[in-house]
């Protein structure tokens, strides 16, 4: 048994009844654990259907407070529950939809990496969503990061528009409308002190103390990247506005080549570090790593509106 | 100097020169120093005089502070408050051996002047021996032109403070060697209230050295993103202490 990722849309109660329902009661038919993670409506829905006894109704929104985090729970109940003798694991819940300024937030990403990172592990996955509300870019996401397509009819589909993991086309990172602007701040080749100060100076009456101690660490550790695999210049950015901060920590080297970059933690290596990217996606901080022809950018963004820290 | 004479301290002023020359050098302090040399409440010492060596070159690190323990003493009984002393001790601290030395007796010391009245003000000339070997012994005290510093003081084992990155990964590395191996107590505590940033490859750092060591280390007052980032990397050996 591998990783099964199976992805539906639903254009009413009953077409998502249609599709959930047989799903848990599989699982609870097969005397298998099954967790389902929607909202509060959706759960309600589930339990008047269903009833709650032998399913796990996620509630710990932290979980999906980044790709990165939502991956390592994951794998952490996925490794525990087939460690207590679990055959195999259901899974079925939403994602966060767009961000206004934020696109997907990363998980076009999640999607499609988990396709190759959970492929061990026996688990079902049913992956719903509002046909009536979701958004072109997440349908094209969906459709091309599941291989399967659950229809309410019951039948299953192959997905015509899959894209394998090493070959999914991640979603361009929405622009940022502070970045067209003058930036408040800019520094080439600055030691992470330097820039650690730097962002400080010009971030803390916009954020509060811990989301400033986030961003400092972030940017320390994208600069700390920058200085021992990228090229020269490095050129840090810090454009501010009302209660939100935007970074670039930007080089002319090609950043790391790792698709799965900061979604998972690199192995355990000889050398402490190495965790820089990982521990920034970890973070309460909106994430892009923006490859260009010329340059390597990791695009930081912190304070009102960034989806992980709301 | 002069603020410890007039906290009636006994000062004393240590270098590898003759002890005329010291006490020459010691003149162009002024009157209340001079004043102080005839009283004998100020003396001057040789390097030789005044650490305790493990053959010609070495500084023996518990006999030092012994010795320094025994001197305070001496000032006690002749109703000074203290004693202070201010040592140029570049001649013990020019290779990477001697500084190992001097680097416990520097955390030794701490740890005896966190109980006795015992204090100094330690000078090593860049220029001798190099920035970095500066820089490596500079960080074991409570004050000093140094990114971080790694200290005892009062009865908390350690302290950590200022902020260790790219720039001091190997200052750092030094800085463990000679402090964390004197922690007689399994579990090492190191206060961060003072610690203002630690990137993730220094947390590691500290991990390994505690695991060769033998040593547990556990991080008291950190702020929130510290102890997030110290739970994240899941660390063998570094664990974060709950808040008060």
């Amino acid at each position: 048994m591998s990783f099964d990722h199976v992805a539906g849309f639903f254009g009413s109660d009953a077409e998502f009844r249609a599709l959930v329902a047989p799903f848990v009661e599989g699982a609870l038919s097969a005397g298998e654990p099954v967790i389902v993670g929607y909202d509060e409506r959706k759960s309600d829905l589930i339990r008047s259907w269903l009833g709650e006894d032998g399913i796990d109704f996620v509630s710990d929104t932290g979980l999906y407070a980044t790709p990165s985090r939502a991956i390592a729970a994951y794998s952490e109940l996925f490794t525990r529950l087939t460690a207590a003798g679990a055959g195999r694991v259901w899974i079925s819940g939403e994602l966060p939809e767009v961000t206004p300024g934020h696109g997907f937030g990363g998980w076009d990403r999640y999607e499609s990496a988990i396709n190759a990172i959970w492929d061990a592990y026996p688990v079902r996955s049913l992956c719903l969503y509002d046909a009536t509300t979701v958004s072109p870019v997440v349908r094209d996401v969906v459709e091309r990061s599941h291989p399967r397509l659950q229809e309410p009819d019951g039948a299953q589909v192959r997905s015509e528009r899959y894209e394998r993991p090493e070959l999914f086309t991640a979603l361009v990172p929405v622009p940022d409308p502070l970045e067209v602007t003058a930036p408040r701040l800019e520094l080439v080749d600055a030691m992470p002190m330097e820039a650690r100060h730097a962002v400080v100076a010009a971030a803390r009456d916009v954020l509060d103390d811990d989301a400033l101690a986030d961003l400092v660490l972030a940017v320390s550790e994208a600069v700390t990247n920058a200085r021992l695999h990228g090229e020269p210049p490095r050129t840090l950015r810090v454009w501010t506005a009302p209660e939100r901060v935007v970074v670039h920590v930007q080089d002319a080297g090609n950043g790391p080549l790792d698709r799965f970059a900061g979604l998972l933690p690199p192995p355990s290596a000889a050398t402490p570090g190495g965790r820089g990217v990982w521990l920034m996606h970890q973070l309460p901080l909106a994430v892009d790593l923006m490859h260009a022809p010329d340059c390597f950018t990791v695009r930081l963004r912190a304070g009102r509106g960034t989806p992980a820290a709301d | 100097m002069l603020d410890g004479l007039a906290g009636g301290h006994h000062v004393e002023y240590v270098g590898d020169r003759p002890a005329a020359d010291l006490e020459a050098e010691l003149r162009v302090f002024g009157p209340v120093v001079v004043q102080a040399l005839q009283a004998g409440d100020a003396t001057v010492s040789t390097v030789a005089d005044y650490y305790r060596f493990d053959g010609r070159t070495l500084v023996d690190p518990p006999a030092s502070v012994a010795a320094r323990l025994q001197a305070t003493g001496e000032a006690l009984d002749r109703g000074r408050a203290g004693l202070r002393a201010v040592v140029d001790a570049t001649s013990v601290a020019r290779t990477a051996e001697q500084r190992a030395a001097v680097g416990q007796f520097e955390y030794l010391v701490g740890r005896a002047m966190s109980v006795q009245p015992l204090g100094a003000l330690c000078a090593y000339d860049v220029e001798q021996i190099g920035p970095d070997a500066a820089a490596e012994l500079a960080c074991l005290h409570p004050r000093a032109e140094s990114p971080f510093l790694l200290y005892v003081q009062d009865d908390v084992e350690g302290h950590l403070a200022g902020e260790i990155d790219l720039s001091s990964y190997g200052q750092f590395e030094r800085a463990l060697t000679h402090a964390l191996p004197n922690c007689g107590a399994d579990t090492w505590v190191l206060d961060c209230s003072d610690l203002a940033f630690i990137d993730h490859h220094a947390l590691i750092l500290l991990d390994r050295f505690a695991l060769r060591a033998g040593k547990r280390v556990r991080l008291r007052a950190c702020d929130a993103t510290l102890g997030q980032v110290v739970s994240l990397l899941e660390l063998d050996a570094v664990t974060v202490e709950p808040p008060a």
